[in-house]
Parts: structure tokens; C-alpha cells; sequence
């Protein structure tokens, strides 16, 4: 994973992408300019700390196409919508699905940097969250099918003796497979053993609503 | 006058014969008229020398010819504007982009002069050449524009159709691009300068580029094509616009020439009637028909000899 950003740059014009790109470039970031969207998503890498700016009116796959098209594939890059005339039905759509920005040809260069800016810090954030709850599942991926029960049943609140009787198990059992999960999830109290089981099952459900086609999960 | 007729005679004793000259004269009562004058000298070996003289006061008829050419002029020039106001959102857009490119390289330039230490030299000259271009750019679509709208007095002007096909084609060229039409050429080697009038003939391939437009937008989008061209046919240059559109009905084809027939909810119906008087005042023709495959091909033509008449 590379963590120097990367600003992608979808227009047609080449002028355009290109004066976006010396910006960029003014910015100490690194940008990649592509013509149409198909260009772009063969070149894309999403494990990449990015941002995108995007032209709406784009020949073939349009803006609004590349965003529905990013968001079906599960990448949730931060999204800046440049468009050449104030298409408010395309704006709204943008926005619903997740635009971080919409920003009206001709743009304030000054604006769009603040834009740029803030994409890239929200897209940071993202990438944390992310790798923290990567390294979450991971650990949980560890406990054994009988810690996890007995952690799933601490997250619900249940104290050890409820616990044992639940499963019908000893309270020393109880009390071992609770302090080996929060070995395993390298946790120190109770709380945190709960945001972890509580994180992994959130994670476990938000993938359900993706593949169910959930198009308005994207973080803001 | 007078002195040109003592001429003229002089002239016809050498065998001189005057066909179809036009002599402007002032009546008695100062008003000007204009006459067609032919003469011809004939000998008759009995009867010796006749002169037959014939004058034709043409007056009425040049001004009717110069009126309807005004007529057709001020209706061209409001098709033009018409035409224009339809394209609006997409000249803005064509306009914006290089105002856009010139705002960012400049913002660029500030940055490289606020942030570096020693501000490069290099790069800034690179970056302020870009900007002169895209201003440059941004003027050209100004200028075509102007040009187009332009009312200016007919003039017939020797003129290259190839080219003039395809600076027409830009000013719709990021409308075509954008909704993934590919436009071709087919355009003749050796096509001679025509007479015409650039603006008028401009007009009317922007029509027919226009409507072509329109048709192949209901197909799907892959194949989305127009090719014009151009072919030396006798004594005329023909130019053809084809689509493959879904082609014009039979029940409306006799009408698309119509003055106020449209099929477009917000068409004027001027376009095509318009174009086709363009067409038929400098002497040619125009006409559509269905292609074999698909979609409709519109034809007019241009007489490339003939085209000396003058104009008003």
C-alpha cells in the first residue's frame, strides 16, 4: 500500500485534465489524469489513498455511471463532481450517491483545493477505520468457535455465571475462554472486548447489505 | 449614355453584336432605370444594313431579385440566431473549458510562486504558455461564433466546401463527442472553389450536421454515425450528410421542407426551408432520401461553373 495520495482525474478535455494535474502537482500531491472512465477503472487501485475528481458530462460511462459503478465494486474513494452546467437532477443524484463535492465549471481553483484537501483527509480516515477493523476481524477470525460464544454472550451483557449456565459449562470455563478471547483480541477490559465483537458483527453486516445491492452505504 | 451609344454604334460597324448588356439610365425625370440591351447587325445583300436593336427595361424584375435575396438574407440570419440560442448549453460548455483550464494553471502558477523558496523559473514559463494557448483557444470559438452570427450582405466568395465542411463540424464538436457520435469524412480530392455565399453555405451544413445529430441519437449509442461528403458531378459539387438514424417516415418526407414543420417540441421548422432556399438561390438543389441499410442521406448540390451570377 502506497500512503503518498494519489488525486485521480477523470475529464475529456485534455486541457482541462491537464491544468487539474499542474494543480495537483502544485499541491505536492501526485495526480493521474485519465480521458473516460473505462481508463480509469483498469487502472484504478483501491488499496491506493486517493480521491477522485470527476467530470459528470464524460463520453460513454458518465460520471454518474462511474460512481455507481465504483460504489457496485464496494470502492468508496471521495468523490469531487466538476460539472459545465448546473444539471440539478444529476447534482442531486451525485450527491445521494455519495459525492463528496459538486462544483460548478468554472470553479474557484481555490475551492476545489479545500475540496481536495478534505477528500484526501476523509479518505485517510476511511483507510484507518478500515484497517482497524481489518486487524479486529482478523483477531476474531482467531477464537476458537466456543471463546467466540462465550464472547458474543459477554458483548450481550450476560455476567460469567449467566454465561455458564447458557451454555451449560462450568464457570471456570466460562472464565478461561473469556480471558483467552481477550488475549486473542488483545484487549485489556471488558469494554473493549465488546467494541471489538460489537465492530467485527457491524463489519459482518454491512458486507450483507453490500452484496444485497445497498447503493447509499458510503461514508461521508 | 449618350456617348456610350455613339460608341456602341462604332462598335457594331466592325461586327461587334452587344448580347444582353445592362445599361443603368437616368429618365427625364431623374429616375434611374436599368435596361438589357442586345444588337445585332444584319445584312441583306438586297437591302443593305439593318440594325436591330432590342431594350428591355429590367428595373422591376432586378429589384424584385434584390428584394428577395435581402428577404432571404434577414431569414438566414434569424435561422442562424435561432440556431445558436438551440445550441446555447453546448457552446457555454465548449467556452467553459478552457476558461476552466486557463483559472487552474494559473492557480497553479500562484502556488508555485507562494510555495518555492526560489520560485522555477522553468516550470512557470511552461505553465504560462499553457494559459496563452487555452485563451487562444477560448478566442478561436469566439471568433467561429461571431463569424456564424454574423449579418453580414450576401457575397459570393470563391470558396474551398471541404473546408468549410469541416470548420462547420466544429462548432457542434464537443455536442457530437459528447453524445458519442463519431462524425467521418468523405471528402473529394480535387473539389474546385465554388461561388458562394460562406456564411449561408455554412448555415445550411450546421442544419443538416444538426439534424442528422438528432436522428442517430435514437440509436444505441456504440454506433452512432454521420459521414459527410463531397463529389464533383458534372457541373455541380454535390455534398451529402448521412446518418443512420432511424430514417424519415414516408408519411412526413414530402413535408420536411415545409416552412414551420417540425417534429421537435421545441423546433421552430425553419431549418430545413431555410436551407433548401439557400441551396435553390445559388442555383442548386436539395434533397433527401432513405439509405439502403439505414437512416436517410440529405443531398444538395452547388453549380461549380455557373456559380458567376453576381448577387445584388
Amino acid at each position: 500500500v502506497n500512503s503518498t495520495p494519489i488525486v485521480y482525474i477523470v475529464d475529456d478535455d485534455p486541457a482541462v485534465a491537464d491544468a487539474l494535474a499542474e494543480m495537483v502537482r502544485g499541491m505536492q500531491l501526485t495526480p493521474a489524469g485519465y480521458e473516460n472512465a473505462q481508463q480509469f477503472l483498469a487502472d484504478y487501485d483501491p488499496d491506493q489513498h486517493s480521491c477522485l475528481i470527476l467530470d459528470l458530462r464524460l463520453p460513454g460511462m458518465s460520471g454518474i455511471e462511474l460512481q455507481q459503478e465504483l460504489d457496485s465494486r464496494g470502492h468508496s474513494l471521495p468523490i469531487i463532481m466538476i460539472t459545465g452546467h448546473g444539471d440539478v437532477p444529476s447534482c442531486v443524484r451525485a450527491v445521494k450517491l455519495g459525492a463528496l463535492e459538486f462544483l460548478e465549471k468554472p470553479y474557484s481553483p481555490e475551492q476545489l483545493r479545500g475540496c481536495i484537501v478534505r477528500a484526501l483527509e476523509l479518505d485517510a480516515q476511511r483507510r484507518q477505520r478500515l484497517a482497524r477493523q481489518a486487524e479486529i476481524e482478523e483477531r476474531l477470525s482467531r477464537l476458537t468457535a466456543e471463546e467466540m460464544s462465550v464472547a458474543k454472550l459477554v458483548a450481550t451483557g450476560y455476567t460469567n455465571k449467566e454465561i455458564a449456565a447458557k451454555l451449560d459449562i462450568s464457570l471456570r470455563t466460562v472464565q478461561f475462554r473469556r480471558a483467552s478471547s481477550m488475549n486473542k483480541l488483545n484487549v485489556e477490559s471488558r469494554a473493549e472486548l465488546v467494541q471489538s465483537v460489537l465492530l467485527g458483527q457491524a463489519s459482518a453486516s454491512r458486507t450483507d447489505i453490500g452484496v444485497r445491492g445497498g447503493q447509499f452505504h458510503r461514508e461521508k | 449614355v449618350r456617348k456610350k451609344a455613339i460608341d456602341r454604334m462604332a462598335a457594331m460597324r466592325h461586327g461587334d453584336n452587344l448580347r444582353g448588356e445592362e445599361w443603368v439610365i437616368t429618365r427625364a425625370d431623374g429616375e434611374e432605370r436599368t435596361l438589357l440591351i442586345s444588337t445585332s447587325v444584319l445584312y441583306d445583300p438586297d437591302e443593305g444594313v439593318h440594325v436591330l436593336a432590342m431594350m428591355q427595361d429590367i428595373t422591376d424584375r432586378k429589384r424584385a431579385e434584390e428584394q428577395s435575396h435581402r428577404h432571404l438574407a434577414e431569414l438566414a440570419h434569424v435561422g442562424r440566431l435561432a440556431t445558436m440560442g438551440e445550441m446555447a448549453t453546448g457552446l457555454a460548455h465548449e467556452v467553459n473549458q478552457p476558461l476552466a483550464a486557463i483559472a487552474t494553471y494559473a492557480d497553479a502558477c500562484c502556488q508555485l510562486i507562494q510555495d518555492a523558496n526560489r520560485p522555477d523559473g522553468k516550470r512557470l514559463r511552461v505553465l504560462l504558455d499553457k494559459i496563452h494557448k487555452q485563451s487562444l483557444r477560448a478566442g478561436e470559438i469566439v471568433r467561429r461564433l461571431r463569424g456564424y452570427v454574423r449579418r453580414a450582405a450576401p457575397s459570393r466568395v470563391a470558396t474551398d466546401l471541404n473546408k468549410l465542411i469541416r470548420e462547420s463540424v466544429e462548432v457542434v464538436f464537443a455536442e457530437s463527442r459528447l453524445h458519442n457520435i463519431t462524425v467521418e469524412f468523405d471528402l473529394g480530392n480535387s473539389v474546385p472553389d465554388v461561388l458562394v455565399d460562406p456564411i449561408q453555405l455554412q448555415q445550411v451544413v450546421l442544419n443538416l450536421v444538426k439534424n442528422a445529430m438528432e436522428a442517430v441519437a435514437e440509436v444505441e449509442t456504440e454506433r452512432r454515425c454521420i459521414t459527410l461528403a463531397t463529389t464533383v458531378r458534372q457541373n455541380a459539387l454535390e455534398v451529402s450528410i448521412r446518418d443512420n438514424g432511424p430514417g424519415i417516415p414516408e408519411a412526413t418526407k414530402d413535408q420536411v421542407f415545409d416552412a414551420f414543420f417540425t417534429t421537435k417540441p421545441d423546433g421552430m421548422g425553419m431549418g430545413l426551408a431555410i436551407s433548401r432556399s439557400i441551396v435553390e438561390a445559388h442555383g442548386g438543389r436539395l434533397s433527401v432520401a432513405d439509405l439502403p441499410t439505414r437512416g436517410s442521406v440529405f443531398r444538395f448540390t452547388v453549380p461549380i461553373s455557373s456559380g458567376t451570377e453576381p448577387l445584388s
